[in-house]
């Protein structure tokens, strides 16, 4: 297996489409077309090895609820449960695929319910210095809230899943049909889950020693969020498993993702943040074949650090299904704003 | 580039929300060379995780949306502007997310946001009673049985 770094230098530009703006309507509600809530984001790869050139490129996302048909209910205490339909597309797209490090795109409608709880920190106790109204007293609020033992937040979403999986140039396509179940948990500042998530420790460590204002304290933003789906994949088009099996044969696949966030140090007086996602696919009970060729399970990392009105460098690494090569990409750029 | 303004109880809530959750460490305004908050994009708060799927950024952007919410219904107003006087809290979870997933919006974007759909103390706009938002709430299907039992209905 080759191994391709690839190193992207330039301007990473984000934009909303042109079409994002709204159209008012009465009662002070704003729609936007589908196409309006479309994020596209150009890239430009550059391998390092192998003399291959580099080129253009661009990742794009859409996710809208199409409707909310048992409706929505709030519940006590900050609390909510609904459910509703999603349409969801994303992707990276390379005008040479051959340099695509990402070379996935995936188009699904979920049917899922949600249960969302909301916490709040506690800030403005009598003698703290802090006044909520006030923002010359922020340093007090900060640090008071990072004592708070409420401040929360706890959000499920389960649900019923089919998409349409190809590569960019749809050699390979597969359908999908599953479940999914999304959890992400922020733990209120001075709870036992955030200050002994030891993910965070490393970075504790930086930011004390760069004197951060959160110094040695956890970030809640550093417990892990966990993406969890099982699906039965049936593949549509897909000539490497055809050419080992023979044929087409439907499988289940479990797909997982970790991501996590957390500050990590300052820089002069700015502020670092590190991003990182973790994706892994994997094909349960595998034919030895498909097995002995590597098809069976796919990983793949992406970890970045963004400083404040700055660079951001991102590291991206693995193989996603339909990508058939490891492949290793090092952005570096600046975000520019268009309006 | 809009700098929020400590006459605006809506920046205020957001930038006390944003700093008592560890989301951003820029003051409230610019000065000496020192960015403000209110210019800063989306993308440069904590929960902002890019390398994430959007699956993933969507769901985390909910919940603090959810949490920003809840702390400005605790600490600066549970009163509602008029356009938003029937919108249940998920109505605003997704108007807030549509926001807070777009990676160049600004902190100023998300407290107009809030300007628009939350009446504060020191505003005079539209007057929305708390009861006419408690009177969309839908309660649970369990709530209305433990009513009916008590002979509410």
């Amino acid at each position: 297996m080759k191994y391709a770094i690839y190193v992207s230098l330039g301007f990473l530009v984000a934009f909303e489409c042109a079409h994002a703006q709204p159209t008012p309507v009465a009662g002070g509600e704003q729609k936007e077309s589908l196409l309006g809530k479309l994020h596209l984001e150009p890239k430009y790869f550059q391998p390092t090895q192998e003399n291959r050139e580099g080129g253009l490129g661009f990742t794009y996302k859409v996710d809208e609820t199409v409707a909310t048909p048992t409706g929505k209910v709030e519940l006590p205490n900050n609390a909510y449960r609904m459910s509703k339909l999603e349409f969801k597309a994303e992707g990276t797209v390379a005008f040479k695929s051959s340099i695509n490090p990402a070379d996935f795109l995936k188009t699904s409608f979920e049917y899922n319910y949600e249960y969302s709880k909301a916490g709040v920190v506690t800030i403005g106790a009598p003698g703290s210095g802090c006044d909520p109204k006030d923002p010359k007293t922020a340093e007090a609020c900060r640090k008071e809230a990072l004592r708070s033992r409420t401040g929360e937040g706890f959000r499920v979403n389960v649900g019923a899943t089919a998409s349409f999986e190809s590569d960019q140039k749809f050699d390979k396509r597969n359908k999908t049909y599953g479940a999914q179940s999304t959890i992400v948990y922020r733990p209120a500042p001075d709870s036992f889950a955030n200050q002994w998530n030891p993910l965070d420790w490393p970075f504790r460590v930086l930011r004390r020693a760069s004197n951060h204002p959160l110094g040695f304290d956890p970030s809640p933003d550093a417990f892990p969020k966990l993406r969890l789906a099982l699906e039965r994949v049936n593949p549509d088009k897909d000539t490497d498993r055809e050419a080992i099996l023979g044929k087409k044969d439907d499988y289940n696949r479990v797909n997982m993702e970790v991501a996590m966030s957390s500050p990590v140090a300052t820089l002069e007086g700015k502020q670092v943040k590190f991003e990182w996602s973790w994706r892994y696919f994997k094909e349960l009970s595998p034919n030895s074949a498909i097995h002995a060729a590597s098809l069976d399970r796919f990983r793949y990392s992406a970890l970045s650090f963004r400083l404040d009105s700055g660079w951001r460098l991102t590291y991206a690494t693995g193989r996603l299904p339909l990508n058939r090569q490891d492949q290793a990409a090092w952005e570096l750029g600046y975000q520019l704003k268009f309006d | 580039m809009a700098e929020l303004r400590d006459s605006n109880q809506a920046d205020v809530s957001v930038f006390m929300f944003l700093t008592t959750n560890g989301q951003s460490i820029r003051p409230f305004s610019s000065s000496n060379g020192v960015k403000g908050m209110g210019p800063q994009p989306m993308q440069e708060l904590v929960y902002f995780n890019s390398a994430a799927t959007k699956d993933m950024l969507k769901q985390n952007a909910a919940l603090m949306a959810h949490m920003l919410i809840a702390f400005i219904n605790t600490y600066y107003t549970q009163q509602r502007e008029k356009a938003y006087e029937k919108k249940t809290t998920p109505d605003l979870v997704a108007e807030l997310v549509t926001l807070m997933i777009v990676p160049d919006k600004t902190v100023s974007d998300l407290a107009k946001k809030a300007d628009d759909i939350f009446r504060y103390a020191s505003e005079e706009s539209a007057a929305v009673p708390l009861a006419d938002v408690a009177n969309n709430v839908q309660p649970s299907p369990s709530t209305n049985k433990k009513l009916n039992k008590l002979g509410i209905k």
